[in-house]
């Protein structure tokens, strides 16, 4: 298959398959980020501040 | 329990950082001068010795050797010793553990500096690979990656011992510094060593420049980002004293970051030969990057949001303020000379060389100094010597900085938009390239130094410079004053019992089913690219398989997959392993497809011509001089590149792909401070095979290489005189030609019998053309076939063989047409046609 990677015009193909990959990533981070805890992101927050209160 | 971090570490590598940071910027002014004035090559020394040095130049301090000295030094010493402060001194705090290992940290530290010497000292000596940010020779290389080793050890083995069992953003960011850079580093300095201080890269020509500016970007992005990225979610909240502004937008800051980086390479190489498939790849990638960049910084910024009246008496709060706002617009400024139709008008001006000093004096610089004024009273419990000091600091780097970006904005755009400009009748174009030159630096000859050179945009970057290094002299002192009679300090904190951590066991990486099927999806997909044909359709039909199968999975049980990456936050190994895929991805899809077919059996048309030895041993001193840091060697797929560079009567006279397929490294160069030499060179002469029929003559060259303003009046580039008592090296040229069939260029059998004699040959059939009409001030004695035996020895000759081979190729057809055929970029257009 691989020749004809260079033959076809990936010039069309590569940007929305490129872009089709990132944004699934993107999603699949974003809903994780979204449906984070309060408590778990609120503790994660504060992890560099803890030795202040130290 | 009770817990003593190491502050130890981090003091030592502060301090390293002022040092070699003043030494990175002094050289870097050094630079900048040279391209306003020549005679900063060596010649000054003339007046500054009352004329007790003689000579047009010295050759370890010409801009091709500094050139790289400043950027290595900028980047690795600079920025790398800063972000090794950064990253020990908020681990320890993040882990709420000491580091793993003192030992470790110690050799670390010493391996580094002694690693930034052999730099310091082999860099102004002509030593280097010529990949840009990747000079370094391969012992140098090698004890690189064994640090870098020891670092990651260390950092992981204080994952493993931390008493908190969440990781941190900042701590992701370091996972993904140590891993990337690693797989970066190794696989841009795969090489065959020739000697112990020389040695050739395995990857050639399209297949080098792809690899080195995939590590070159993301040399850029991972150890100029990711790590001060960590290092901004760390210290910006703690010298703000509230935690960052949205902790979500920071885990999609980083997975996006991190998974679009690496892509976008091939935007250093945009209109070039390559194929037009991995320009568009570059360029969009980079697009994308805007989104995770200025999510970033906005999530920088808006941790300040109810404090911004720190920023008028916090010297701290207003580096950082002002590095994450530069970090914002360079990361503007880069996507957007990654668009093809920008970078036509950027590409080899000095406008690149604005965007990336905003990135490094404005995010790195600033984040550094920031850094440094929180870091050192808390290092050695002190006070501030001076906030006045630290905001004058600030001010005076900061116009430096505008100074410097603007002028160099500036200088490109012209010089980018004069390259271009055709004549009336626009049928040729309307300015020589000298011409350019002068406009942004002053016209005149070139000979002496001119008040309105000291008013020209070269000039005024050298003087943003000077203002940046005065800021960080005053950085120094007020830190060396602040620790000047204090202590060095030890913290101490009690911590609770530690909670279960990193217990997933490996079986049980890919332990959601949902994930599983992710990974088998983008195998088979990776793996239907390059399998023969019929396999590569069972490929797919189980990419199809793995997709349902994934789909089914996540729609039983989403809950399992929401647990499995809950888990990741606490389990550091498959945190990493994840990590590892995601930046290994873009690689492997970007290289291996030329790895594979970029040979010289599958090229159509134009095919390099070999070197001949002489012209090999020429190649050397063209590299050893850094040559490339001025000169490209690719005409670029541009009507005003064709018009200039090309060759008259000829179609299609850019730079194809099998024009530089045998050269190991490749020559294509990033910046053109002088024109492109691509077409220099010219075939063989019937009457001698030995000598060749250039663009311009053998003199010529000859007396270019002494005096550069004799034969191109408003000349910047240094004159040469060395290179006319040197000696070639010919006993060494065997084994580089041993090395070069190594990397698979088709050198004929021959004995080092041959090789020498043929290259002795060819020396003195060159110098012979020039014997009657040459005059070497340095010997005046000489004459007839006296001055011809001596210049024949000489590197002068090898080098201009070199020159008078550039651009020599055959044309070669293919009769097997089931063969894969050439990756160029006028496949499209042919296609068209």
């Amino acid at each position: 298959m691989f020749h004809r990677i260079i033959h076809e015009n990936w010039v069309a193909i590569v940007p929305i398959a490129a872009f089709a990959l990132t944004f699934t990533v993107f999603i699949g981070v974003l809903v994780r980020a979204v449906v984070m805890k309060k408590d778990k992101r609120e503790h994660l927050a504060s992890l560099p501040l803890d030795d202040n209160r130290n | 329990m009770t817990i003593t971090y190491d502050n130890k570490t981090p003091r030592q590598f502060m301090i390293a950082s002022l040092i070699w940071g003043l030494v990175a910027m002094l050289v870097g002014i050094i630079a900048a001068s040279q391209l306003s004035w020549w005679q900063a090559n060596g010649k000054f020394l003339e007046t500054l010795t009352f004329g007790l040095f003689k000579g047009d130049g010295v050759e370890y301090i010409t801009f091709g050797r500094l050139r790289p000295l400043h950027t290595n030094a900028a980047i690795f010493a600079f920025v790398g010793n800063m972000m090794f402060a950064g990253i020990y001194y908020s681990t320890q705090r993040l882990c709420k553990c000491r580091t793993a290992s003192d030992l470790l940290s110690k050799i670390h530290f010493w391996g580094w500096q002694l690693i930034i010497l052999g730099a310091a000292i082999t860099l102004p000596l002509g030593l280097t690979q010529s990949k840009e940010y990747a000079e370094l020779i391969w012992p140098l290389d090698i004890a690189v990656a064994l640090i870098w080793v020891v670092f990651g050890w260390n950092f992981f083995w204080t994952l493993a011992k931390r008493n908190e069992p969440s990781l941190y953003v900042a701590l992701w960011f370091y996972i993904a510094t140590i891993i990337t850079v690693a797989m970066l580093y190794i696989v841009n300095n795969l090489q065959i060593p020739t000697s112990l201080t020389h040695s050739y890269s395995i990857f050639g020509g399209l297949q080098d420049a792809l690899v080195q500016w995939w590590y070159g970007h993301n040399a850029v992005a991972f150890f100029l980002t990711t790590p001060i990225l960590g290092i901004m979610y760390y210290f910006l909240p703690k010298a703000a004293n509230r935690p960052v502004y949205s902790y979500r937008l920071s885990i999609v800051h980083f997975w996006s970051l991190v998974f679009i980086y690496i892509w976008a390479g091939p935007h250093h190489l945009l209109n070039t030969a390559l194929p037009r498939w991995l320009q568009m790849l570059g360029m969009l990638f980079s697009l994308m990057l805007w989104a995770p960049s200025w999510g970033g910084m906005l999530n920088g910024l808006l941790t300040l949001r109810t404090g911004w009246a720190q920023l008028r008496t916090d010297p701290v709060i207003k580096f950082f303020a002002v590095g994450v706002t530069f970090y914002g617009m360079a990361t503007f400024e880069g996507p957007l000379l990654a668009i093809r139709a920008v970078n036509e008008l950027s590409h080899y001006t000095d406008w690149t060389i604005g965007h990336v000093h905003a990135g490094t004096l404005g995010w790195n610089g600033m984040m550094a100094a920031g850094m440094f004024y929180w870091m050192a009273p808390r290092l050695w419990k002190s006070k501030l010597w001076s906030e006045s000091w630290a905001n004058m600091h600030f001010w005076i780097a900061l116009v430096g900085i505008l100074l410097y970006v603007g002028s160099m904005w500036t200088a490109g755009i012209l010089q980018g938009l004069m390259l271009g400009e055709l004549n009336e009748g626009g049928t040729g174009l309307k300015y020589q390239f000298v011409q350019t030159l002068q406009a942004i630096n002053g016209d005149g000859d070139g000979n002496h130094v001119t008040i309105k050179s000291f008013f020209s945009l070269y000039a005024f970057r050298t003087y943003g410079g000077i203002l940046y290094i005065a800021g960080f002299i005053m950085c120094a002192i007020n830190i060396f004053m602040t620790v000047r009679g204090s202590e060095p300090a030890e913290d101490t904190i009690e911590v609770p019992e530690t909670p279960a951590h990193d217990t997933l066991p490996v079986k049980k990486w890919f332990g959601s089913e949902f994930l599983l099927y992710v990974f088998c999806l983008i195998f088979f997909l990776t793996l239907a690219f390059f399998l023969p044909s019929h396999a590569d359709k069972v490929a797919i039909l189980l990419t199809f398989f793995f997709t349902w199968k994934m789909v089914v999975a996540f729609k039983k049980d989403n809950k399992s997959w929401s647990h499995y990456y809950d888990q990741l936050l606490e389990n550091y190994l498959p945190f990493t392993f994840l990590t590892f895929i995601a930046v290994a991805l873009g690689g492997v899809i970007q290289i291996i497809p030329s790895i594979i077919v970029n040979k010289d059996e599958n090229i159509e048309g134009r095919l390099q011509e070999l070197y001949t030895p002489l012209e090999l041993a020429g190649r050397d001193t063209y590299i050893a001089e850094g040559c490339y840091n001025c000169h490209s060697q690719m005409i670029r797929t541009l009507k005003p590149d064709v018009m200039r560079y090309g060759r008259d009567g000829i179609a299609s006279d850019y730079s194809h792909l099998g024009e530089s397929l045998y050269d190991h490294p490749f020559q294509w160069g990033s910046k053109r401070t002088g024109p492109d030499l691509a077409r220099e060179g010219g075939p063989q002469t019937e009457a001698d095979p030995h000598v060749r029929i250039g663009k311009r003559d053998n003199l010529w060259h000859f007396n270019h290489f002494l005096n550069p303003r004799q034969t191109s009046p408003g000349s910047n580039m240094p004159a040469y005189p060395w290179l006319f008592e040197q000696k070639t090296d010919f006993k060494a040229i065997p084994g580089r030609i041993k090395a070069q069939v190594k990397v698979g260029v088709p050198f004929p059998p021959m004995d080092k019998h041959t090789i020498e004699q043929n290259a002795r040959e060819q020396a003195l059939a060159i110098a012979k053309t020039i014997e009657d009409t040459a005059y070497l001030p340095s010997r005046p004695d000489l004459s007839g076939p006296e001055l011809t035996r001596y210049l024949s020895e000489q590197k002068i000759i090898s080098l201009i063989a070199y020159i008078q081979k550039l651009g020599a190729y055959k044309e070669q057809t293919l009769e097997d047409g089931a063969k894969p055929k050439i990756l160029d970029p006028d496949t499209q257009r042919t296609a068209a046609k």
